[in-house]
């Protein structure tokens, strides 16, 4: 189990010695392959990812842009329209001591931290002031043109005490491979609402790397999406600094034609009194592939943890496969935690009854996957990223009903 | 033209045939009962009329109007107006019934060539519905079935059946589970739908609800296939003799 709390003699490094450690670290390791046990289920040594050099800086800057949007574009920050007062955006580069600061958050011998620091050369860093009113949700897009590179995207959240923030995360972009790292600090009594959604080009690939650390009565809730590009992996890491901080973590992920799915959480409690909740459920066509990996770890002293998990995939093909490997560590004995995790089919008779009813079937199926995803779908607090979620969904359920191959056979 | 026809019907689920030739013929404005013990084939009746997949038509024909409709899936003959009432309606945990009802209403309609009705005309239309069947504004709220007693769920296919004004309705085992007064109000809101309009399969095991909805035909359904048919004083016979005397006796 790595540990990422910051490391003294760590301190004073320099990025160039952080970026010469990682990268002789990928140069030794490659990428890993289905013998590292963290990657068993997605072995990124079999997708060709092996000659991608990291894009350059794309030229110009975005045109005029909406209120509390910002965009980066092949891994680098394109520009923003005006955010509210409450957030400060500060444009890092890649020889700014700050910057060096936050990098010691990553987790350490991980490969998706060495790929960051390989190729880092700027970050954006949002602090987020307390503010008397609700700010509107914050929208940041990933986009991306260069199709032969990979993107390295850096953004750094602070919400100081009592902050509140909303963010939707869209990763869209045409990057060959997207690898785009959040570090979010959550200061007492701060709350974080994040939704993301990747939905790349079909031929693409996405490792992403999400830090979260919780201060006293932080609240953070975290949901993603997964449908896009032909390889997806969505790492979170979230570590409890202090007590009665609570953790939403919700994930969705929609598998089509041969696509690969990972959803991968690591949850420390550290102290006690802390809540984390996680709900995954995932939906698989042809030969798509599911992956949900979760590893709850309860320290001795992380007394009065709730720590909650679970994950259900649904199969609509017999050549798809989902795997889970839930995971509890639990070194504290006055504890309530529980996971699960279940594959299973469309159930005949639901789908029968909707018929009897003059449903057609690729109606019926929507209805029952939309149900299905409904324990995660309920985790989003924003009714209007509820609302655009939703949308995703309905678009891919009639895109992948199956109705007409099941008749057919 | 006969509203419903079936012809020497033939059917079976896996390699095992369970109706050995079945003929009946029904008119709207009908309401046809049949009687049957267990294993006799009742409800695969009802699955194979409603086009259940996994039951199988191996000879005769099933008619509506004229017009075969064994090539078409269940959600075909729903929409042209043949309804089955469950004998065990399943929960749909997540599926919101306002949102369940109104995909059927709605599906129904567009075969019609009728318009749509958007959301809030419909929750207005149902509640008028739902008030004549004893089903309360918090039963429509919530989940398909999720949490509904036993009569709860009758009433709920009743109410499905008067929203969605089916011309053939399948009634499969309709008193299954019910108390005296739930079968009473049930039996009124089937009663409240019977016109000249509409055809009824009233599919049971007992005499008693006939005596709730009173059937214009009894057949008696046996091994398979009808065996006696006659009318609501056959019933009768049935809770006087049981099914062994009928049966013997044909």
């Amino acid at each position: 189990m790595q540990g990422y709390t910051m490391q003294p003699e760590l301190a004073y490094a320099d990025i160039e010695q952080l970026a010469g450690n990682a990268h002789s670290a990928l140069t030794k390791s490659g990428w890993p392959s289905r013998k590292d046990e963290a990657w068993k289920f997605t072995p990124l040594d079999s997708y060709g990812l092996d000659r991608l050099d990291a894009a350059n800086c794309p030229e110009g800057e975005a045109a005029s842009l909406q209120d509390q949007t910002i965009i980066f574009k092949d891994g680098y920050f394109q520009g923003a329209g005006a955010l509210d007062s409450r957030v400060s955006l500060i444009h890092l580069q890649r020889d700014d001591k700050l910057l060096v600061d936050w990098l010691q958050l990553l987790p350490k011998d991980h490969h998706l931290s060495h790929l960051l620091l390989d190729n880092v050369s700027e970050a954006i860093l949002l602090e987020v002031a307390a503010a008397e009113h609700d700010l509107a949700p914050l929208n940041i897009q990933f986009t991306g043109q260069q199709v032969s590179a990979s993107a390295h995207p850096l953004l750094l959240v602070r919400l100081a005490e009592n902050a509140a923030l909303t963010v939707i995360e869209q990763h869209i972009s045409s990057n060959a491979l997207s690898a785009p790292v959040l570090v979010a600090d959550l200061g007492k009594s701060a709350s974080l609402h994040m939704a993301k959604l990747q939905d790349q080009a079909s031929d693409t690939s996405h490792l992403g790397l999400s830090v979260l650390k919780l201060a006293e009565r932080a609240k953070m809730n975290g949901f993603t999406l997964s449908k896009g590009g032909k390889l997806a992996r969505m790492e979170s890491h979230v570590e409890f600094m202090a007590e009665y901080a609570e953790l939403v973590l919700s994930a969705i992920y929609l598998g089509a034609s041969d696509q690969h799915h990972d959803i991968t959480t690591i949850v420390q409690h550290e102290v006690p009194n802390c809540a984390s909740n996680q709900v995954i459920r995932g939906v698989l066509n042809k030969e798509a592939h599911g992956v949900f990996q979760g590893k709850v770890r309860v320290a001795p002293d992380a007394q009065k943890t709730d720590g909650q998990q679970m994950s259900r995939a649904l199969l609509l093909s017999r050549d798809a496969v989902a795997d889970a490997k839930p995971e509890l560590e639990i070194f504290a004995d006055d504890v309530v935690c529980a996971h699960g995790a279940t594959v299973g089919e469309l159930d005949e008779t639901l789908m029968f009854y909707l018929n009897s009813r003059g449903i057609p079937k690729a109606q019926a199926q929507a209805m029952l996957i939309k149900a299905f995803l409904g324990d995660a779908l309920e985790q989003i607090e924003d009714a209007a990223i509820a609302a655009f979620m939703n949308q995703i969904i309905d678009g891919w359920a009639e895109a992948n009903h199956t109705a007409l191959s099941a008749e057919n056979n | 033209m006969a509203l419903l026809e079936i012809r020497d019907l033939h059917a079976r689920i896996g390699d095992a045939e369970i109706l050995h030739g079945i003929n009946l013929t029904m008119d709207r404005g009908e309401v046809h009962a049949i009687m049957g013990p267990n294993g006799s084939g009742k409800s695969t009746l009802s699955y194979v009329l409603s086009g259940r997949d996994g039951y199988e038509v191996t000879q005769g024909d099933i008619l509506m109007d004229g017009q075969s409709v064994l090539e078409m899936e269940a959600d075909e003959r729903a929409r042209l107006g043949m309804f089955l009432a469950f004998q065990y309606p399943v929960e749909l945990p997540g599926v919101s019934g306002m949102a369940f009802l109104r995909a059927a209403v709605n599906a129904r309609r567009k075969e019609q060539g009728l318009e749509e009705v958007d959301q809030l005309g419909f929750v207005k239309m149902a509640r008028v519905v739902a008030k004549t069947l004893g089903v309360s504004d918090e039963m429509l709220k919530r989940a398909v079935n999720v949490g509904f007693s036993g009569g709860e769920k009758k009433r709920y296919e009743i109410l499905q059946m008067a929203l969605l004004e089916p011309s053939l309705a399948v009634l499969d085992e309709t008193d299954s589970g019910l108390d005296v007064d739930a079968l009473k109000i049930v039996s009124e809101g089937v009663n409240a739908q019977r016109g000249k309009n509409v055809g009824m399969l009233v599919i049971t095991h007992y005499q008693r609800l006939l005596d709730h909805i009173v059937p214009d035909y009894v057949h008696i359904l046996a091994g398979g296939q009808i065996v006696k048919t006659g009318d609501k004083s056959l019933a009768l016979e049935v809770e006087k003799n049981g099914y062994a005397g009928i049966h013997n006796a044909a």
